[in-house]
């Protein structure tokens, strides 16, 4: 079962998303800011992680600054799924930006493109 | 920029304001103006009566007394009363007449009608400021500036999709009147010791990065507007607004409403913008989605 890290500080959007995807067949896990988030994938791997922007402590665009310069972690696939229109200029190299409130159909169809 | 302006009016010095403004800004660019007052039914649920509308000649009368001076400047104007509920017919007349612009104070009642207007989701201020068809200026503070010419505009921001649509009109409005255009955002930080947003390194850091994000954003957007800035300060968001306005000599404030279903009578009008129509020294125009 593929795995996805959900990164979300909105405790609504974190659980819309598990159900979402775990009714879909995916495994998931979740984290409410960025530090839990990283000590997540320092500790398993992740197939995929969407990742919201602004969040508490650190921004959204630290959290995959940090990934992109880990050898081992920065071909994880990251959706960002934020608030903030526009969020593709806040990580251009984000495989896909959604903006909030998002269309569930868009979101599973880029899920499974990027994890066939 | 604007052809048709709608000001809603109970015709009493608590519209003072909002009046100097709206008919400062029609003839700046020589839109028409209708000032529309509701004589508030006396029946519940705001159905007309026949006594109700007996009294419409007298209160047309009383609106061109006390808007004379307005009145005999403007060469453009409509009064129209209409008995019934305030906020179903001032949304009705929306819907009628198609206005680019809804000009209205906030409330009759004082200190304690204000604060209630503002706060009250089921007040006619709310519900038409959330419904709106058209952006809403409202002009809250008697000692608010007015449009008598536009030379400092700021735009505050969230970064939602209902914040890029404020972002275009913000836009136009600064190519149209070359006046300065000023993007803020203020970052939510709650400075409790021991809170994720305390530190301040990250702070600084998340601060960098979203003026960053905001260049990216807007700047490609902006051709054509000679003046602009972009500022991210941190704090509590409406307090920053406020503060930046009066600091940038705003003569108006341009934000998002919003609410996620605008017209939806249960949604209320965000925390943010409320305080800022409560606090600020000058006008702010709400832009639904």
């Amino acid at each position: 079962m593929k795995k996805i890290l959900i990164i979300d500080d909105d405790p609504v959007i974190r659980t819309y998303l598990t159900n979402l995807l775990t009714d879909n067949g995916y495994g998931t896990t979740v984290a409410q800011d960025a530090k839990e988030a990283m000590d997540l994938v320092d500790a398993e791997p992740f197939d995929l992680i969407t990742l919201d922007l602004d969040m508490p402590g650190e921004w959204g665009t630290r959290f995959f600054s940090k990934l992109a310069q880990d050898k081992q972690k920065k071909n994880i696939p990251v959706i960002v799924i934020s608030g903030m229109a526009g969020n593709e200029y806040a990580i251009p190299k984000a495989v896909a930006s959604l903006t909030k409130p998002f269309d569930q159909k868009e979101l599973l169809k880029i899920v499974r493109d990027i994890l066939k | 920029m604007f052809k048709k302006i709608l000001f809603a009016t109970s015709t009493t010095s608590a519209c003072d304001p909002a009046a100097r403004v709206a008919f400062t800004i029609s003839n700046l660019y020589k839109a028409h103006i209708t000032v529309f007052h509701v004589i508030e039914a006396k029946e519940p649920g705001g159905a007309k009566t026949d006594a109700d509308e007996k009294t419409i000649p007298g209160v047309k009368e009383k609106i061109e007394t006390y808007y004379a001076d307005y009145l005999s400047k403007s060469k453009n104007h409509a009064i129209k009363t209409v008995p019934g509920d305030p906020c179903r017919e001032i949304l009705e007349e929306l819907q009628k007449d198609t206005p680019d612009l809804l000009v209205m104070g906030v409330s009759t009642g004082g200190e304690a009608g204000l604060e209630n207007a503002i706060q009250n989701t089921e007040s006619s201020f709310q519900k038409i400021v959330k419904a709106s068809i058209c952006p809403v200026l409202i002009v809250n503070r008697p000692a608010a500036s007015f449009w008598g010419t536009i030379s400092n505009v700021v735009f505050a921001t969230d970064f939602s999709q209902t914040s890029d649509k404020a972002f275009d009109f913000a836009t136009l409005l600064a190519k149209k009147t070359n006046c300065e255009l000023h993007i803020f955002h203020a970052q939510n930080v709650s400075l409790t010791p021991g809170s994720k947003e305390f530190n301040q390194n990250a702070i600084e850091e998340r601060r960098r990065e979203k003026l960053s994000f905001s260049k990216k954003k807007y700047v490609s957007k902006m051709e054509g507007i000679a003046n602009y800035s972009i500022e991210i300060w941190e704090g509590s968001p409406y307090l920053e607004i406020v503060k930046y306005a009066r600091e940038k000599y705003a003569d108006l404030i341009i934000m998002a409403q919003d609410s996620k279903n605008p017209g939806s009578e249960t949604d209320e009008l965000g925390s943010t913008i409320k305080q800022v129509i409560l606090r600020a020294g000058c006008p702010v125009l709400c832009v639904n989605k």
